[in-house]
């Protein structure tokens, strides 16, 4: 294997040459083994309150697992873990994943763990799974995430809550009428999630609205973008692209928040959204719009990644190889950086340690949380002076922008916040998967010394991102 | 309810109300008949064949797949469960149970047995052919059991067959013609091996009264129910099949990946009450060359003299 860090199960994990080996010995790289994607399924996602309104996560990730079984001829099959979370989470769902895995045909016998990181769950799940594999604690695993904004939680107000708590507690019903008695009207409310940091107050939308005028994003290159997304993705379904990715789910065939024949003209007649008190002159304010933001959306998306020897054994293709990742988080609470934009500082990090540059990515997933998140992050990567400030290296260069997002990403797609992670890994595989076929039906192309290359990158609530690297296996 | 639950309850309950209208007429022909010793006799077609009620093309659509899923406890998949395609045979069935040359008055059939052969799952929103024929009367120890064969055909008259079911329903006191061997439904003992603790939800017949139609007032109300001599409302039996095959369902589902379906069979014993606490007992079942199969029991508390068995059954895989 050419590169990787220690994963944490290393230094802290189960030696497998018993309690007297080194564990020196596990930090060296040639004791690690290759993570490979196998395969993937998701739901086609759905805007919210459409296809999958009555739908909990739960059925979603269910669905999703199901796909995958179906597809892999995994039925009754015990693997080494299932990992995935949902963003949007009911108190009852203590143990989504394992609900999820036990209403599915994968064996009862596998064990699950539920994960949370915001918008980049479904990806950290894999990183979490695949150390897993590369230090021989499991050979096969899946990771995935599901969301419904649909069916999204409400909890009623906190001392309605505590009211009744107590009166629930109370012994006698004299006691229990005495704690109702003190609830006033006013506490009688319901609340909902609100797509809001807690710390500052300001939504997600109005976060990215700040960075895109700090960079001057401009509305047409937004537009431009979210043009492109929604072009990109139908043309891939129309190629059949997502033939083997993405199962069919209570009669939706089909990512509706996909509209094939938007134009940037349309994209442009839309009223902005985010950002409109903001100084108008500052070029970038008050362009983000419904248009170029992702819609909040239902579905669920999973992976599943194994050892090369288990996907063998099982005659399963190999996508691709997982070559290392890496999760980086920012100060946003005192507007030092973007709320959106670590995945800029951990970009540049999983590059120097694994000695690629950004141009070696023949596929670059850039998650399109808004149109003006993917542009500033390839803005600061181009500035020679916030590298040189902020990352303390040189400028990591521009992207040929024919390899961003190639078959299309979250703002055509839509984005159920934990089952993106999943969505965007199992779109970068089988692109890699796609280039090393082709390049190597051709031989005038073939570059036999290079393996295709992919670079993922998403943002996440809270200052949070997760950036990998894969290579065609 | 959403607006096609409400649309088809809307469609069902007039069914219902005829039925009941015709029930007093009935029943004094079915008791006179008994009592002059006179056996029951099915309608026939024009032609001297069975009576058939065919609904052509019908489906249950991802509102109505919700409800099912949410009223007897499991997840909502992609596919129906394997005894929710009972809720298309079950329009057809009341449409033939309610007609007016329809010897047995509706209110009062007991639904007593029940098999389901699923060839494959059927898909939400999927429209297949819906065709029932009646069978019998079959002699039974508390009277006559009329049998319902519902086929549910995918792809036309020439199409793949993808779930059958047989209905049973008892009339009680009613008599049968002489000779013919009685209804019988063979099944393993109860099993005892507890697996869920049950809190029937005392809306629990409400609810499922609107997902499928069957808005017997037994289900519904205390009075309705003491009326026909229960002790309370009691549940569906197929709420109460759904929700115990839903349990082993996902083995189910591991067990036939690839071409093999599912076969269930269920019989029903003392009523469950709304409102009451009841015992998921399971355990593995093989029927003859079948590996892989379930046996299911609900009773109403562990296995114990004086203790009731609601539903006894079977889900197996179905090897072709």
């Amino acid at each position: 294997m050419a590169t990787s860090t220690a994963p944490p199960h290393a230094s802290s994990g189960q030696p497998r040459g018993g309690p007297g080996a080194p564990r020196e010995a596990l930090r060296d790289v040639e004791a690690l083994r290759d993570v490979v994607v196998v395969a993937a399924d998701r739901t086609p996602f759905s805007r919210a309150g459409r296809a999958y309104a009555r739908a909990s996560s739960q059925d979603l990730l269910a669905a999703a697992l199901d796909g995958l079984t179906a597809r892999t001829g995994l039925a009754g099959e015990r693997l080494g873990t299932v990992v995935a979370g949902s963003v949007l989470r009911h108190s009852t769902d203590l143990n989504l994943t394992r609900e999820a895995l036990l209403s599915s045909a994968l064996a009862p016998t596998t064990p699950t763990t539920d994960l949370a990181m915001a918008c980049a769950t479904g990806l950290e799940a894999a990183v979490i799974v695949a150390n897993a594999i590369r230090v021989g604690q499991i050979d096969s695993g899946i990771a995935g995430g599901a969301d419904s904004a649909s069916d999204a939680p409400l909890v009623v107000g906190d001392d309605l809550r505590r009211t009744l708590l107590a009166a629930r507690a109370a012994r006698s019903a004299t006691q229990r009428l005495k704690a109702l008695a003190g609830l006033r009207p006013s506490a009688v409310r319901i609340e909902a999630p609100r797509n809001a940091e807690p710390r500052t107050g300001l939504s997600m939308g109005e976060h990215a609205a700040l960075t895109a005028a700090a960079w001057g994003i401009s509305r047409e290159a937004q537009d431009e973008l979210a043009a492109h997304s929604h072009h990109a993705l139908a043309a891939a379904w129309d190629g059949g692209f997502f033939d083997d990715l993405v199962t069919t789910y209570l009669g939706l065939r089909r990512d509706d928040v996909l509209r094939p024949s938007t134009t940037v003209e349309a994209l442009a007649a839309l009223k902005p959204v985010f950002g409109r008190d903001l100084p108008a002159d500052q070029p970038g304010a008050a362009s983000m719009t419904a248009g170029n933001s992702t819609p909040l959306t239902d579905g669920a998306a999973v992976v599943l990644l194994a050892s090369r020897a288990w996907a063998q054994e099982r005659s399963l293709p190999v996508l691709a190889r997982m070559v290392d990742a890496e999760a980086a988080a920012v100060d946003f609470v005192t507007g030092t950086d973007g709320l959106l934009t670590a995945p800029v500082y951990a970009m540049p990090r999983l590059l120097d340690r694994i000695g690629w540059t950004l141009q070696d990515a023949d596929v670059l997933e850039i998650h399109e949380a808004f149109a003006s998140t993917v542009l500033a992050t390839l803005a600061a990567w181009e500035s020679e002076e916030f590298c040189r400030e902020r990352l303390g290296r040189p400028a990591l260069g521009a992207v040929d922008r024919a390899r961003l997002n190639p078959v299309g990403s979250s703002l055509a797609t839509g984005h159920p916040f934990a089952a993106t992670g999943g969505r965007v890994l199992a779109t970068a595989a089988k692109q890699l998967h796609r280039l090393a076929t082709s390049r190597g039906a051709d031989d005038d192309d073939a570059t036999p010394d290079r393996k295709p290359r992919a670079l993922i990158s998403v943002c996440a609530a809270g200052g949070q991102g997760v950036v990998m690297a894969l290579e065609a296996a | 309810m959403s607006a096609d639950e409400a649309a088809r309850s809307a469609r069902l309950a007039p069914v219902y109300a005829r039925a009941v209208l015709s029930a007093r007429r009935k029943g004094t022909a079915v008791r006179a008949a008994a009592a002059a010793g006179e056996p029951l006799v099915l309608p026939s077609g024009a032609d001297g064949r069975p009576a058939v009620v065919v609904h052509p093309g019908v489906a249950v659509g991802a509102g109505r797949a919700a409800a099912l899923a949410r009223a007897t406890g499991v997840p909502l998949r992609p596919v129906l469960p394997v005894v929710g395609p009972h809720l298309l045979a079950f329009a057809a069935q009341l449409e033939l149970l309610s007609a007016e040359d329809f010897p047995l008055p509706l209110p009062g059939l007991v639904h007593v047995t029940q098999v389901v052969r699923a060839s494959r799952p059927l898909g939400v929103g999927e429209r297949v052919d819906v065709k029932v024929v009646a069978r019998g009367p079959l002699p039974h120890a508390k009277g006559a059991v009329v049998e319902l064969m519902s086929t549910l055909t995918s792809g036309g008259d020439a199409g793949e067959v993808v779930w059958e079911g047989v209905s049973g329903y008892l009339a009680r006191g009613a008599t049968v013609p002489e000779g013919q061997a009685a209804h019988d439904l063979s099944l393993p003992e109860p099993a005892t091996r507890a697996a869920a603790r049950w809190r029937v939800p005392a809306d629990a017949g409400r609810r499922y009264a609107t997902v499928s139609g069957d808005v017997n007032p037994i289900h519904l109300s205390r009075l309705a129910a003491r009326a026909f001599g229960f002790r309370g409302a009691i549940a569906h039996g197929m709420w109460t099949l759904a929700r115990a095959v839903g349990q082993v369902e996902p083995q189910l589902a591991a067990a036939t990946a690839g071409p093999g379906g599912v076969e269930v069979r269920a019989r029903w014993g003392s009523p469950l009450l709304l409102g009451s606490r009841a015992v998921l007992c399971v355990e593995p079942y093989d029927a003859e060359g079948a590996e892989g199969g379930w046996s299911l029991a609900v009773r109403s508390g562990t296995p114990l003299p004086g203790e009731r068995v609601h539903l006894t059954a079977t889900a197996s895989p179905l090897h072709s």
